[in-house]
């Protein structure tokens, strides 16, 4: 098997990863067009969390694809693992604060549970980085 | 080349460690994400809100604005300018200061610098620190303000004590969690303030003069700018460092001064804090709070440590726990003692901060200048090879430096002339214009710079140079 079809076996785990979270961060971006135009301060903050999850991932699962080695493939897995989940905790904190949920309870408990899981599958790219592609936790 | 085959290249012993002495070898540099989550660790702390608060309290919206552009431009030129100057010789600020001031500038300068200054500003944020979470949660005992900062300043110092790899580490996790907190803590802090058509109409109660605006603004992180070698040493291609600051500067300070401008405007103050507990985000205010500070305050006791490691003779990690222990035992004390303040503390401090920008003025200028009078190709200057030259004292940086910060004083030009022009702005100018003038003419006139000669062994350190006959 040549290095790169290496590399393309490794990267598995992470792409899945970061697709989960894309469609986390979807979920996110959906729950702050639907509360439009009934609490502004919620909406930039639904948008702004969800946009970063989805922009951080689709870069993450890019930048994936055209590593070549199995250390790049590492270094990219920690940068935007680490991203993913460092977002998901702004995330879960903000929207468990009242100001943020508003009269809409469930808008902001699905951003929360939407938040804690990329904090999950975030966790999931570093550590699968740091024991199967022999990277540093901090690269 | 492998990390083992690039290792057999590299003649140099890192005895102290964190390559304090030493050129950072290639296997240890770092991707152009990672040196701006460092940079940007340092700059999410509450004191740039703060900052920004209180640029609130003296201008309207529109004028925050452009002093913030116009500042962070500056700073950004700066910054830039000398984060390539680390990236290319890969060496700390301290160390490149071998090469402009010699070994006993390096010492001096580098103590004034950032020796003394980035430990002083140590204790201040560990101090602030303890008040901060004292307010959070006053009634219980480890959140008095003496408690809190001490406990605060040790956990401070872990990350700095394992060095690069603990400030890159922290970096990562809390960079993304603190803007989008900040973010909520932002638009919570305008709804309770009055909203955002508040902000259009606001007119401060005492307004200050577009020229002191920018000059708050720079003042802010001047020092910030002309150490950014530190962390650009550790940079793989020489413009990362500069890139990664760069877009940090004019994107997230510009954002997070504008945004604490705001708040302040509609709040009447930088109520940081209780803009947050009003919306319920008592979690994200310690989070704000603990992690805005570790991430800034860990890099402050970084840089002391390795200007002073230059020349004291014991490993940085055993350097730093020193230090850091000292710095939350006195931020202790002051919390403990009543009526203690922190204040003449900080006035030392601010004075000594308008010397600082001219060291920066005549680094700038022995690199893109000077050197390249010399016909020194970019990717050479500041080349560490075992056995290099290196003088004890290059007398005309020496000069250059105290006549910019002479100027910055006001002891040569008028006071005026400040009022106008922000003396850290003056001082790195004059500074870097006398160098240029004196270096070159003097070159030219066959006046030799230097006085002293040592060179530097395979561990970093100097090694006299006997004069021949």
């Amino acid at each position: 098997m040549s290095g790169e079809e290496n590399v393309k076996s490794l990267i598995k785990v992470p792409v899945i990863s970061l697709a989960i979270s894309i469609i986390l961060g979807i979920v996110i971006t959906i729950v702050g067009v639907t509360v439009f135009g009934n609490w502004v301060y919620s909406e930039i903050m639904y948008l702004l969390v969800g946009l970063m999850l989805i922009i951080f991932s689709i870069i993450g699962i890019a930048r994936l694809y055209k590593a070549e080695t199995k250390v790049k493939a590492g270094e990219v897995c920690i940068t935007h693992g680490w991203w993913v989940f460092s977002t998901g905790i702004g995330g879960i904190i903000v929207y468990a604060a009242p100001f943020f949920t508003r009269g809409l309870f469930v808008a902001g408990a699905s951003a929360a549970v939407a938040s804690g899981l990329s904090i999950i599958f975030g966790l999931i790219v570093v550590l699968y980085a740091r024991s199967r592609l022999g990277v540093s936790l901090a690269v | 080349m492998g990390e083992s085959e690039a290792s057999k290249s590299y003649p140099w012993k890192d005895i102290r460690g964190d390559y304090v002495l030493v050129p950072v070898p290639p296997w240890e540099r770092r991707t152009l994400m990672n040196i701006f989550l460092v940079y940007t660790g340092v700059l999410s702390c509450l004191a740039v809100l703060w900052g920004g608060g209180a640029l609130g309290m003296q201008g309207n919206l529109h004028e925050v604005l452009l002093a913030t552009i116009i500042g962070d431009i500056v700073l950004s030129i700066i910054g830039g300018l000398c984060a390539y100057i680390g990236g290319t010789a890969h060496q700390s600020t301290y160390g490149i200061m071998r090469h402009i001031y010699g070994w006993y500038g390096s010492w001096v300068f580098g103590v004034l610098l950032s020796g003394i200054p980035a430990w002083g500003w140590f204790v201040v944020e560990t101090w602030l620190f303890g008040v901060m979470i004292h307010d959070l949660a006053p009634h219980n005992p480890l959140c008095s303000i003496p408690w809190a900062a001490l406990w605060g300043g040790l956990l401070m110092t872990t990350t700095a004590y394992v060095g690069y790899a603990g400030l890159a580490f922290l970096s990562y996790v809390v960079v993304p969690a603190f803007f989008v907190i900040v973010t909520a803590g932002f638009l919570s802090g305008i709804y309770f303030g009055g909203g955002f058509a508040k902000l259009w109409t606001f007119h401060p109660a005492h307004p200050v003069p577009l020229s002191a605006l920018i000059t708050q603004v720079v003042g802010l992180y001047i020092c910030g700018a002309i150490i950014t070698p530190d962390i650009a040493r550790f940079s793989r291609k020489a413009h990362h460092g500069s890139t990664a600051w760069v877009v940090q500067i004019m994107v997230l300070m510009t954002y997070y001064m504008v945004a604490s401008a705001m708040l302040t405007m509609a709040m009447g103050g930088a109520y940081f804090s209780k803009a947050m507990l009003l919306a319920g985000l008592g979690l994200g205010a310690y989070f704000a709070a603990i992690f805005g500070q570790w991430t800034t305050n860990d890099n402050n006791l970084y840089s002391s440590a390795l200007s002073w490691d230059l020349f004291i003779p014991i490993k940085k990690r055993h350097l730093i726990l020193i230090l850091g222990i000292i710095a939350s035992v006195y931020a202790w004390y002051t919390g403990l003692t009543a009526g203690a303040s922190l204040k003449p503390f900080i006035s030392f401090l601010m004075w000594l901060g308008t010397w600082l920008p001219p060291i920066g003025g005549v680094m700038i200028a022995d690199f893109y200048v000077y050197q390249a009078y010399k016909g020194v190709p970019r990717h050479k200057r500041y080349e560490m090879f075992i056995g290099k030259e290196f003088a004890l004292v290059n007398w005309v940086a020496w000069l250059s430096m105290f006549i910019g910060g002479a100027c910055a004083q006001g002891w040569i030009f008028p006071k005026s002339i400040l009022a106008t022009v922000p003396a850290s702005i003056v001082g790195f100018i004059i500074a870097f214009i006398v160098y240029v003038i004196l270096s070159i003419g003097l070159d030219k006139a066959g006046v030799s710079l230097y006085i002293g000669k040592a060179k530097i062994n395979e561990y970093g350190l100097p090694v006299k140079v006997k004069k021949e006959g």
